[in-house]
């Protein structure tokens, strides 16, 4: 508890740093000891300056000394087997259920704001103080006004607002319009609960969310009829929250009325401007004259643009589809940066990419450019597009180059320095992990790609099903000794990550065991395999149960895991499979192929199982395929029947088969 | 009970038989169950099927393999165990044993509440040590070459003050422990004379501890650090200072007032001296050309500050006797 003494060393520092009434006995104290001393003397001594550091530096420089450690799960959640998430559902339901308790408590101060009025905390912590409620009878003024607007409380900013009757000085109601504008209808996130916003699935389609409240209305018809200066600061609020809520013809509007009544605007309302240039949808050819329009607009009124400038320029470029026109565009937009001395911020660079999409492999050498030039750079977020940039150039690393060295490249860029924020939130991560090892996959030998994958997996990452599925087809295309390595390892992952209800990867994941490496009949694998088969089945069956609409499997699947059991001598369960199949044929898709009933009857017959060739005879009747006479031919042929047998083989294939066998036999015994 | 009664003549005729015989097997349980209580009786036309309650079902919950297993052996403990923490058998991938059994081994490390109560120091292994040490030395300055060793230090920096910070979770940050404030110095390393020390340790009383002569005074009357800190040196200034003032009435001290006994101004040595001259009136009162004064002086300076014990006392008869001339009669 106690944190310590003084060191010698401080407390020395501290002796020297006395104020003047105790320098004198200080003094008198050294001299005395200096005239006794005779080695060294005080003058020699020379004690630094302590050097600054702020309150979390140590526990920096103390992180600074630990490296990702793979096996463990996200310090958010327990170190422990049993509390470990292992599917990304798990993953989503655990951290959020972590938050809702925060959320909870945060309610509960709201709720219960009378119980909370006890100050325990000193200093004051402002997180305990519950919220303030205003209401007829709270006596505000304008600093409680400002106070609001400076802690982003849109509704209660606006009911004090009305609470003063909109009696308020000039700056107030502009900050109050510049607030307004900036939330629109949408209460600030709050910055505690990191994981819903981890979470949170962001609106994709860019659409004019710009909800017009009366409130911005009756304050900006105010604002606007005062001089030109604080005109001009209206315009530009309301520009500025026009154009975050995709409002583009609204601004267009302002921006024509601003430039007939000569309102200078500021140049984040410009940026507004060109950013809405593409959602004003004028064609092709008109975006390059618009753009250069607002430029011109700019320089007449001394306004330098800054790098959010061209930034929104390229959003506009990367949406056009003439490819002449946007190579065109761009050079002009670098050369301007270049002119400008700006430095690219990520953003561009996520434009960037955007654009280079359209060109295919002539991608490659700029693409290579862009991730050294970043290398040598420390990164700061300035925009919110910059959590675009890993995932997309990932993307293109994976689909449009297809290039190992590039994909390494951003994935260094990423894990190097503090970058793993711009990862942005839990979707861009997973399309940025499903992309890398896709890349992987693709470009090396599974061996390489399986050492990568375990050390990304479950905790970095859970591959998608589409993820699982190319691994599954990948090994098909490797000899059987390989593939057969793997199987149980992704088998494992696949019952982890609850990929057992997605059909297509139960359909790879039964071919490679039933056909691509198929064991030698005495082998301990088929025993193996007819488990997964069971757990397979279990798994369908106990859905089935559980769920109305019934899981409809493909006729390859339920194949497959007769065979396997088959191959595992697990007869009963066959048995009860074909029953099934017979009862209800309606849960397979179409009826078992005739490979799969051929290879049935063959391990049937090999073991002289004849129920389950009776059930098979069944259900091969029932759905009228052909060869029913035959396999009961073959089948009085290689085992003897009893009478009762004989006499349920007549009832299925007709007798007239059998006699004609009969009649065959007696012939040759004549 | 009316309607069944009424049921009952209805259908008397016909099921008589059926009923009598209900009837008598359901008095046989009523007179059994009205033993147990006196509520009212309960017909029951048809027995009761029993609700099986279906037992709930234990949801298997599938835990993967501890993570230890997956450890590779040339990884980086201190970023697996990066802090201090309970112990935890999935993350430790040694095999550990704690704990008695009267029979067999140790209990292994899972579910081991043994392993769980012990403070453990897997975070400070000493490569973790190391590497924190590195960390943090950007932000330490170099030690001045003069300060050797702690002799140095002290001489030159006789001053010690010593304070303590408290940290614990709690919404408070502050600590009223944490305003006290130790001042330390040697009284070696103040500059004294005879009288001063005399005055000085008079009016430091038990602050003082002569065994490692230190003086510590501690301040804690005023509510923050930096005022009992300014206190404390008031306090040294004040007591120093006044220590070296000499007032008028210290020239009153009489022997009574004498904090030690001083044989060379008592009327002990008077007398010797008159003894000895008798009966001359002695000049001076030197007692050097005594034969044995030396030792009696010492003697009697001895019994009389440090009190009385066996052996001063045979020191003061010894001495009595040299300076008598007294010798034993068995020795002569």
């Amino acid at each position: 508890m106690i944190v310590g003494g003084v060191d010698p060393h401080l407390r020395s520092v501290r002796l020297l740093e006395k104020p003047i009434p105790h320098e004198k006995l200080c003094r008198e104290l050294i001299r005395l000891q200096s005239t006794t001393a005779s080695s060294t003397s005080s003058s020699d001594i020379y004690i630094p300056n302590r050097i600054e550091r702020s309150p979390t530096d140590i526990l920096k420089a103390l992180e600074s000394t630990i490296s990702r450690d793979y096996t463990a799960p996200h310090y958010k959640f327990h170190d422990d087997p049993y509390l470990t998430p292992l599917s990304k559902s798990q993953i989503r339901n655990y951290a959020l259920a972590k938050e809702s308790g925060k959320k909870t408590a945060m309610w509960i101060r709201e709720e219960h704001h009378n119980l909370f009025q006890h100050k325990v905390a000193d200093p004051e912590i402002k997180a305990f103080v519950p919220p303030p409620i205003y209401t007829e009878e709270s006596k505000v003024t304008e600093e409680t006004l400002l106070y609001e607007i400076s802690n982003a409380h849109v509704s209660n900013s606006v009911s004090i607002y009305n609470l003063l009757k909109g009696e308020v000085t000039i700056p107030t109601k502009q900050a109050l319009l510049e607030l307004l504008c900036f939330y629109n209808h949408d209460e600030p996130a709050n910055v505690e609960l990191l994981e819903s916003r981890w979470f949170q699935l962001r609106e994709k389609r860019i659409k004019n969310t710009w909800i017009s409240r009366p409130e911005i209305d009756i304050l900006f018809q105010f604002l606007k009829e005062q001089e030109p200066a604080v005109a001009a600061a209206a315009y530009n609020a309301m520009i500025c929250g026009l154009a975050k809520y995709y409002n583009g013809d609204k601004v267009w509007h302002m921006y024509k009325e601003c430039q007939e009544n000569n309102i200078p605007l500021c140049i984040e309302a410009y940026n507004g401007i060109i950013s809405m240039v593409s959602i004003l949808r004028e064609g092709e050819d008109k975006t390059k004259s618009l753009i250069t329009d607002i430029y011109k607009a700019m320089a007449t009124n001394g306004i330098t643009p800054n790098i959010h400038t061209f930034n929104a320029a390229l959003s506009a470029t990367s949406m056009l589809k003439n490819k002449r026109i946007i190579l065109d565009l761009t050079c002009n937009i670098f050369a301007d940066i270049a002119k400008f001395k700006l430095k690219p911020t990520l953003t561009t660079y996520y434009y960037v990419l955007r654009i280079l999409n359209k060109f295919d492999d002539a991608a490659y050498t700029p693409f290579i450019k862009i991730l050294k030039s970043l290398k040598e750079e420390t990164l700061t977020i300035q925009n919110a597009k910059d959590l675009y940039f890993f995932f997309v150039a990932m993307e293109m690393a994976s689909k449009q180059l297809c290039e190992r060295q590039a994909g390494e490249m951003v994935n260094e860029l990423l894990l190097s320095g503090d970058n793993y924020k711009f990862i942005g939130d839990s979707y861009k991560e997973s399309l940025y992990y499903r992309a890398y090892l896709e890349l992987i996959l693709a470009t090396e030998e599974f061996e390489t790609f399986y050492k990568i994958y375990s050390k990304l997996v479950p905790h970095v990452t859970i591959p998608e099903p589409s993820v699982m599925k190319a691994m599954l087809e990948t090994l098909q295309l490797y000899p059987a000794e390989t593939a057969i390595q793997y199987i149980p390892k992704l088998w494992s992952h696949m019952i982890m990550f609850n990929h057992l209800d997605t059909q297509y990867l139960l359909e790879s994941i039964l071919h490679l065991m039933s056909v691509h490496c198929k064991p030698v009949s005495d082998s301990s694998l088929n025993a193996q395999f007819a488990e997964i088969a069971l757990i397979i089945w279990d798994h369908i069956q106990t859905q089935n149960a559980k769920k109305i609409q019934h899981i409809i499997m493909s006729n390859t699947i339920v194949g497959n895991i007769i065979v396997l059991l088959l191959r595992g001598g697990n007869f009963d369960k066959v048995k009860e499979i074909l029953s099934l199949l017979i009862e209800s044929p309606h849960l397979i898709v179409g009826i078992l192929m005739e490979d799969y009933v051929h290879e049935i009857f063959e391990l049937c017959l090999a073991q002289a199982h004849t129920p389950i060739i009776f059930s098979l005879l069944e259900y091969i009747t029932s759905n009228h395929l052909e060869g029913a006479g035959e396999m009961a031919r073959k089948l009085e042929k290689t085992i003897s029947l009893t009478p009762t047998q004989k006499d349920m083989l007549i009832n299925l294939v007709g007798n007239d088969i059998l006699e004609l066998q009969l009649s065959n036999e007696l012939n040759e015994a004549k | 009970m009316l309607s069944f009664r009424l049921r009952f003549k209805a259908s008397l005729p016909q099921n008589l038989s059926k009923i009598l015989k209900l009837f008598a097997t359901r008095s046989n349980i009523l007179e059994t169950n009205s033993n147990e209580s006196e509520q009212f009786r309960v017909l029951d036309l048809y027995p009761q099927t029993k609700v099986m309650q279906e037992k709930r079902k234990t949801r298997k919950t599938s835990i993967p393999p501890s993570r230890a297993t997956n450890m590779p052996t040339d990884q980086d403990w201190p970023s697996v165990w990066p802090g201090a923490r309970t112990f935890h058998p999935a993350s430790v991938p040694l095999p550990l044993r704690q704990g008695y059994q009267e029979k067999g081994a140790s209990p292994n490390k899972y579910a081991n509440a043994e392993l769980m109560k012990i403070p453990n120091f897997l975070h400070l292994t000493p490569p973790a040590i190391q590497r924190h040490c590195e960390a943090l030395k950007q932000f330490c300055t170099k030690w001045p070459t003069v300060l050797e060793n702690e002799e140095i230090c002290s001489k030159h920096f006789p001053i010690e003050i010593i304070s303590s910070d408290y940290c614990y979770s709690s919404p408070t940050i502050r600590d009223p422990l944490a305003r006290i404030v130790n001042l330390q110095v040697k009284l070696s390393s103040l500059y004294l004379d005879t009288h001063a020390k005399d005055k000085l340790l008079r009016l430091l009383g038990n602050k003082y501890n002569p065994e490692t002569d230190i003086i510590t005074i501690t301040a804690d009357r005023c509510p923050l650090r930096k005022q009992n800190l300014e206190y404390a040196w008031y306090l040294l200034m004040a007591v120093y200072h006044e220590s070296w003032r000499v007032e008028s009435w210290e020239a009153e001290k009489s022997i009574a007032d004498m904090e030690y006994f001083d044989w060379d101004t008592s009327q002990s040595r008077t007398s010797l001296v008159t003894l000895y001259t008798w009966p001359i009136p002695p000049t001076d009162y030197d007692y050097e050309i005594i034969p044995h004064a030396t030792e009696y002086k010492i003697a009697v300076s001895d019994l009389i500050n440090n009190g009385e014990d066996q052996y001063s006392v045979n020191k003061y008869k010894e001495a009595v006797k040299n300076l008598l001339n007294l010798k034993c009669d068995n020795k002569e």
